[in-house]
């Protein structure tokens, strides 16, 4: 399984010369031959494009995670009339996939001139309907009286989202800010249409100049792709719990 | 999730809304949300404050292109902006063109190859890595069948492409080298589709795999340590209480490949084009081709309404058909 982003790796440490090989060799002659890697900085404006992913990724993780969890708490803990057609409209935007809405809404937000701009490429990234599931699914855990105490010690209910129902679901704020990040990063659809400047587009996208561009070293390819996944492979090793734990909870919202 | 009137207990301890009668008369409700009079109001005002952005949301993202997408579909819209009403003449044009309906062929062969493969692995994964049959080492392995899904399908395609290189790729290297014939895999207009599949079960694997495994571990052990007395086999273990019981993670995930593969592009995109010969050709890239690159704004607002119909129809379909089918 892991087979293919080990040769990737090996694949982005070989000389272009020793790819073309016949009979193929395994391993790379020089392990510390990084060329590709400059190369690939030098030639492309990848730190740029990493630069937009991790723009666009953050902006859409902060807003998500904020309104995912205010939606969360008032599904969860606050009464008010119609609830339910709301959270019925949450589910059907769930089953809504993005690839069939990306033309009008590419038509939308050109009309509005947000082409080529981050707030463009967020796009509907700034928020997840998943991600209010997930969180109301944590809040609805909290005991009712913890939220009535603090009402009767006259806090304002924002003061106790954060005060009180927020750190109790630390561990659903996680999960949905993981399973954001690697949403948002991996995105593609949609920062294609909407990066029409080399200069905007994200790192998922950029890699694909590689595919039209008539001839490409298949080092700097590897290489490139390997610089792709480097954030959420680092994030991988060290958030594995939450990262499996976000894709459970994708689960559980059939 | 409790309704808006049932068990109404204001926090407090104060009073319900004036009128304990009608408490959610309209008229008296907006009133009393704008002006906050009691606790019962402002917990509603902030429900509303609170959810208010995940309206906006659903209106942009939801309502309004789901309209505008119609609005399209049966006008002739076009780069040079708002055309005639057609009527279902983009539909006729779309269902008679031979491209698209080549897309929609290839789609449903890629989603036939590629779900039920994806299904079988898991699985079979799933029960390796379950805790139940104590691999030496299995969180590291389940880890490693996890990570293909964190990388993008752009970075998948790109890897896959290079391996399935035709003249210098690993895998025609390795039938070389065992003395068999090379494949042309991307470059094959009858190899692309089960190329392209391959690529998809390695990165989708992970996803169902998790879910089985979770749905595992909630199959109380007694139940085996039960049958086991009866004398069950492990097959007989399998048929009769793992696989029933693994019925709602089953449809989950049958369902949500299903849909995971009807909207494919990145794949085909990259590794192949969409070619050779339009051989790997998805209506998602129908769709991206349509408006993208044609600008036929209409065309491709009514292959998403295809899509999203074809989509629903199969989703309801196996919700109906995979949820009565497996018996208990």
């Amino acid at each position: 399984m892991l087979w293919p982003l080990l040769w990737t790796l090996l694949t982005a440490l070989k000389h272009p010369q020793e790819v073309n090989r016949i009979p193929m060799t395994w391993l790379p002659d020089n392990w510390l031959y990084f060329e590709n890697f400059k190369t690939l900085f030098s030639e492309y404006p990848i730190d740029r494009w990493l630069l937009n992913s991790v723009i666009v990724t953050t902006l859409s993780v902060i807003s998500s995670l904020f309104f995912a969890s205010l939606a969360g708490y008032a599904f969860a803990k606050l009464r008010f009339k119609g609830k339910e057609l709301l959270f019925l409209s949450v589910i059907a935007l769930l089953m809504m996939p993005p690839e069939i809405t990306v033309v009008p809404l590419y038509l939308m937000f050109n009309s509005v001139g947000l082409t080529n701009t981050y707030p463009g490429i967020v796009g509907s990234n700034w928020m997840t309907v998943l991600g209010v599931f997930i969180m109301r699914q944590f809040m609805e855990g909290i005991p009712d009286d913890y939220i009535d105490a603090a009402r009767v010690d006259g806090a304002r209910e924002f003061t106790i989202f954060l005060r009180v129902a927020l750190p109790l679901t630390i561990p659903g704020f996680v999960t949905v800010a993981v399973l954001k990040t690697i949403l948002a990063w991996n995105d593609f659809l949609w920062p294609l249409v909407m990066a029409s400047s080399q200069e905007m587009m994200t790192i998922t996208v950029g890699l694909q100049v590689f595919s039209t561009a008539f001839y490409v070293e298949h080092t700097l390819v590897a290489a490139g792709a390997l610089v792709s996944m480097l954030p959420l492979l680092i994030m991988f090793i060290f958030m594995q719990r939450w990262v499996m734990q976000s894709m459970v909870m994708v689960g559980i919202k059939g | 999730m409790t309704t808006a009137n049932a068990g109404r207990n204001v926090s407090s301890g104060q009073s319900g809304p004036p009128g304990s009668k009608k408490p959610w008369g309209t008229r008296n409700y907006i009133v009393g949300v704008i002006t906050g009079s009691t606790t019962a109001y402002r917990e509603a005002r902030s429900g509303y404050l609170f959810t208010l952005p995940t309206l906006i949301y659903i209106i942009i993202i939801f309502f309004i292109p789901a309209a505008y997408t119609i609005v399209l579909s049966v006008r002739n819209w076009n780069i040079h902006g708002f055309g005639d009403f057609v009527g279902l003449q983009s539909y006729v044009e779309l269902l008679t063109d031979p491209l698209f309906r080549k897309s929609l062929v290839n789609t449903l062969i890629f989603t036939l190859l590629s779900v039920p493969m994806t299904v079988f692995f898991a699985l079979l994964a799933a029960l390796a890595f379950q805790s139940r049959t104590r691999l030496p080492g299995r969180n590291l392995f389940k880890a490693g069948y996890f990570l293909p899904l964190i990388v993008s399908l752009v970075a998948v395609a790109f890897v896959w492409k290079w391996m399935f290189n035709p003249s210098i790729g690993l895998l025609n290297n390795i039938l070389r080298s065992l003395g068999l014939p090379e494949q042309g895999f991307l470059n094959d207009t009858a190899q692309v589709l089960p190329s392209l599949s391959i690529m998809y079960v390695w990165a989708r694997l992970g996803f169902a795999m998790v879910i089985f495994v979770a749905g595992l571990e909630s199959v109380p052990n007694d139940y085996y340590d039960a049958s086991s007395i009866d004398g069950a086999s492990r097959w007989q273990q399998f048929r009769h209480i793992t696989f029933p019981l693994l019925n709602p993670q089953l449809v989950l995930v049958i369902i949500l490949e299903v849909i995971t593969s009807l909207r494919t592009f990145d794949l085909p995109y990259i590794a192949a084009q969409g070619g050779p010969a339009h051989a790997s050709r998805t209506v998602v890239l129908h769709i991206y081709d349509s408006a993208f690159q044609y600008f036929h704004m209409s065309t491709a607002a009514a292959a998403a309404i295809v899509l999203f119909v074809l989509i629903l129809a199969l989703t309801l379909l196996q919700r109906r058909v995979l949820s009565r089918q497996i018996e208990y």
